[in-house]
């Protein structure tokens, strides 16, 4: 009777149980479950979670400030006092030290956490003399909209300084003499051309017992000279002869040579990288929003593979260049939501720039060595709505040049050209970069700046040059790659290197 | 017995063009030390940028010293010694303060500056006896200088 | 209370239960592979009124065809034994350009050019004329050399057969697991003797994606959007199969994907191949 019973009972769940398979089954046309499941958890996602989270933030686009300030940070830091100077780069420590303590304070003067006690204009010459005594340099090497410098400082792009700037380029923190007591920062907006300097009611302690502490441990003589200081930035001397060369005047001269790092280049890993896993290319199309159901795609016969929707065409190479391109007949990839062409701005353009490059990067493999930082001049043009952004690839925070594999001129890692919120064209050199334990010599800017005129052979009077600063150059072949000078000259539009 | 004749006057002529080739260079290089009252002998071939004055004072310890000549002109930093009562080559670390100045038309060094008056002259030369010469001096102002006038402004301004 | 009695009862409920719902699982994983006669029917009738007519009813296929793409690897370069193969032991390369992968290899009376992914064969002899009546016989004995070619016959499918000038011709195409590759193609020449021509772009098959939780459009779906055509068939509708396609602009690439699509083909040879997932007009 008892068996009877227990068997009744065992078939009566067996039967509920079933049932509710069944059910299950029928709910969801048959299919296996998992992948149902997954519909159920994506369904969910898509019609109520997402909703409900967008309703609840205010601007669809508003700008992360994270994803700016990972990509906007001074090309470097130098730090003066009146006999010595040193130049730090992204991934020292010294550099995040001092960056740190840098943004802190500038933040807090934006905050109005610190308080202003003046705010004056001064001269260029006033200006450029504070770099002569007790000061910290900040250097971001191109110009920037003002809006990004905020952002990425603290978090909100617009703040009482607002009105005062529309580019800029650098920041100068000076510690004064040794007379005055105060901290006073010093800002140049370089569309109007005015320095301002603001005196703080801060005391000056603090950043000098650091600056001191710096200059005590790092003991090596400094031969390093301000163009301004050589007065290399005019092009007639006092006796009326004139320069062949005319250098903006915060370009630093070393005048003696000295050791770089070389960085190691690995050439393979990025094809290895991704036939490891199916899905590592499936991330990346994922970001570019290509859907593996419905694009085409090929191998060419360089091995390039090539994905292609309805917008555009989207092609990984073997050797790690990624290339996007909208096509002629379509918009692109939609990267910034805005109805109103006049709100896309550089400022709107730059930050859904930095968002992007972020997405990308973020399933590509990270090397706490390599960093990527804006590479070019970012201020509203003539073509209000069209810009072009780059991006270089930092290794040990000096920029790594990359050679167009068509035209074979230097370029940047990363390019984009965005059209009122549209992406239509994106290149990204992936590459993996390590230290290397070799050094090379850095010669001296004037030798470099020897061989630049050997190359050029110039026919004009003189060449105006605004830049010189650190970089690699990455040929795609060679696997250690010595410290080079980047040179931007006025009138030339390519990336100009010379050793 | 003809072969070794063409080995020796082979290794002679070599040994000619080497002690000729020590000739010219030693001609070209620039002479330790210069008279006090030396003059120009052609105007123009440099041109001091910095310092811009021919007398300036600093605290600064370190001097740079900036110049613009035509490529191929050998640049010379010299400092006045006054137990010679004359201009002697500068050396650091074993090499002397000299350039020849390349296609950019710069030349820049740095130097250490002595307490007190320094006086230099910077000789662009394009051969031994074609040359300018361009001096200037220098003076270091001590520590305890500046510290008196700290005390009179801090003074003034507290 | 009996709940022996219940229990009986529960249990009978619950078979009643479960059978109705097996009944309704067949029923929907059935309507899942093939289309209902009443969506055909339906969809006949709205493509009449709008002046596409087709040969017959039964030309609509029931079956509901798997989202598949199939990857293709160019036979030029996966194929290490192909230039013995094609031109016997003995051969040698006659010119070379590397960076355009153009190569020219001799043997005898018979050359090869390769163009990355095209192939163009010949063979430099006097043919042995054949008569049309003799075709049967050669296409017999082709697929015999084809395979000499490394041609496999069940990888290809003849999608043209004709006699001309003595010659037998015919154009082949790939197939994958029955599917036939539309937009790859080579055309042969023979005599009774041998091959004397081939010409086209040749991949074999090397892979399949198959995406599960995304099906195709069903047919009588993209049937029912050609009334929205701005070109309407003018002709019958004779043939509707489907197939997986190549775009010519991809063809001399490496390894290239065959995507799904419906090929709808009329009375006057017109044909139209729609993209079986997105629905879209890709070739008319």
């Amino acid at each position: 009777m008892r068996l009877k019973k227990y068997l009744k009972d065992m078939t009566l769940v067996l039967l509920i149980f079933i049932s509710l398979i069944l059910v299950f089954q029928v709910w969801f046309s048959s299919n296996i479950v998992p992948n149902e499941a997954k519909n159920i958890s994506e369904t969910f996602q898509e019609s109520i979670l997402e909703p409900v989270l967008s309703f609840f933030k205010l601007n669809k686009n508003s700008t992360s400030s994270q994803d700016i300030s990972s990509v906007f940070w001074p090309q470097k830091i130098v730090l003066n006092d009146s006999n010595k100077r040193s130049v730090l780069y992204y991934n020292s420590e010294e550099y995040q030290h001092f960056y740190q303590m840098s943004e802190d304070f500038i933040k807090n003067i934006m905050l109005g956490n610190i308080k202003i006690k003046s705010k004056d204009t001064v001269t260029l010459d006033e200006y450029f003399s504070v770099l002569k005594g007790n000061s910290i340099y900040l250097d971001y090497d191109n110009l920037y909209d003002f809006r990004l410098f905020s952002v990425s400082i603290c978090g909100e792009a617009d703040n009482e300084w607002s009105n005062d700037y529309s580019s800029v380029r650098e920041c100068m923190i000076s510690l004064g003499d040794n007379v005055l007591n105060n901290v006073s920062v010093y800002m140049r907006d370089y569309k109007s051309g005015t320095v301002f300097r603001y005196i703080l009611e801060e005391n000056k302690e603090a950043l000098e017992k650091e600056l001191d502490r710096y200059f005590l441990s790092h003991q090596s003589a400094s031969t390093l000279s301000y163009s301004f200081e050589l007065n290399f930035h005019k092009q007639e001397s006092g006796d009326g002869s004139l320069s062949k060369l005319v250098f903006d005047p915060l370009i630093l001269f070393n005048l003696v040579a000295t050791e770089g790092k070389s960085i190691h280049s690995d050439q393979n890993w990025f094809q290895d990288w991704l036939e490891i896993e199916s899905s590592r290319a499936g991330s990346i199309l994922n970001t570019f929003q290509i859907n593996p159901m419905t694009m085409l795609k090929y191998t060419d016969m360089n091995n390039a593979r090539v994905f292609v929707e309805n917008d555009g065409t989207l092609t990984i190479s073997p050797n790690g260049l990624l290339e996007y391109h909208a096509l002629e007949s379509g918009q692109g990839l939609r990267i910034y939501e805005t109805e109103d062409k006049s709100a896309f701005d550089i400022y709107a353009a730059a930050s859904a720039a930095a968002n992007f490059v972020y997405a990308v990067n973020e399933d590509l493999p990270k090397s706490a060595f390599t960093s990527i930082r804006f590479s070019t001049d970012l201020i509203e043009n003539n073509s209000q709505g069209s810009y072009t952004i780059e991006f270089d690839l930092c290794a040990g925070g000096i920029p790594v040049m990359q050679t167009d594999p068509v035209t074979g001129e230097r370029c940047h890692s990363i390019t984009m050209r965005i059209e009122n919120g549209y992406l239509k064209q994106y290149r990204q050199f992936v590459r993996l970069y390590s230290e290397s334990d070799s050094t090379e010599p850095v010669t001296p800017v004037i030798n470099a700046m020897d061989g630049l005129i050997d190359t050029l052979n110039p026919q004009t009077e003189y060449l105006s040059v605004f830049n010189v600063s650190r970089c690699y150059v990455d040929d795609g072949a060679a696997e250690l790659l010595a410290p080079q000078w980047k040179v931007g000259v006025e009138g030339i539009q390519t990336i100009l290197t010379v050793k | 017995m003809k072969r070794k004749a063409l080995q020796k006057s082979l290794c002679g002529f070599f040994v000619l063009v080497f002690l000729f080739s020590l000739g010219i260079v030693s001609a070209f290089a620039s002479p330790e030390s210069l008279p006090s009252d030396i003059v120009s002998t052609k105007d123009g071939l440099i041109t001091v940028r910095a310092p811009e004055t021919t007398s300036s004072s600093t605290t600064n310890n370190k001097l740079t010293i900036s110049a613009v000549a035509s490529p191929g002109t050998i640049v010379t930093v010299y400092r006045y010694d006054g137990n010679t009562g004359q201009y002697q080559k500068i050396w650091v670390d074993g090499s002397p303060l000299e350039a020849s100045v390349g296609s950019s038309w710069l030349f820049a060094t740095q130097v250490d500056l002595q307490p007190g008056l320094n006086q230099f002259l910077i000789r662009g030369a394009w051969d031994e006896y074609t040359y300018s010469v361009a001096r200037f001096d220098v003076n270091l102002l001590k520590e305890g200088f500046m510290d008196r006038v700290k005390g009179v402004i801090t003074v003034i301004f507290n | 209370m009996n709940w022996d009695k219940a229990k009986n009862i529960l249990i009978i409920f619950f078979l009643c239960v479960n059978l109705c719902l097996c009944t309704i699982l067949v029923y929907l994983k059935r309507s899942d592979l093939v289309l209902s006669d009443t969506a055909i029917e339906s969809t006949v009738e709205l493509l009449n009124q709008h002046g596409i007519t087709m040969a017959d009813d039964d030309i609509i296929p029931k079956e509901k065809f798997k989202n598949q793409s199939y990857n293709l690897t160019a036979f030029t370069i996966e194929n290490e034994n192909m230039l013995e193969a094609w031109l016997g032991a003995g051969y040698s390369l006659s010119e070379e350009n590397s960076s355009l992968y153009q190569y020219i290899y001799k043997n005898g009376n018979r050359q090869l050019t390769i163009n990355k992914t095209g192939l163009l064969f010949y063979s430099d002899k006097s043919a042995v004329l054949a008569s049309p009546k003799e075709e049967k016989e050669i296409e017999s004995e082709l697929t015999d050399k084809l395979k000499k070619f490394n041609l496999k016959d069940d990888a290809f499918y003849f999608q043209d057969v004709w006699f001309e000038n003595g010659l037998y011709h015919c154009i082949i195409s790939p197939m994958v697991n029955d599917t036939k590759i539309i937009g790859i193609q080579l055309e042969i020449a023979a005599d009774h003797e041998e091959i004397i021509s081939i010409s086209g772009n040749w991949f074999t098959f090397s892979g399949v994606d198959t995406f599960e939780n995304s099906g195709l459009l069903d047919i009588t779906a993209v049937l029912a959007n050609m009334i929205f055509l701005e070109e309407k068939p003018t002709n019958m509708i004779t043939e509707i199969f489907y197939a997986a396609f190549v775009p010519e602009d991809y063809i001399n690439n490496k390894i290239v994907t065959a995507t799904p699509v419906y090929v709808f083909q009329c009375t006057d040879g017109h044909e139209y191949i729609f993209d079986a997932r997105s629905g879209e007009l890709l070739v008319s």
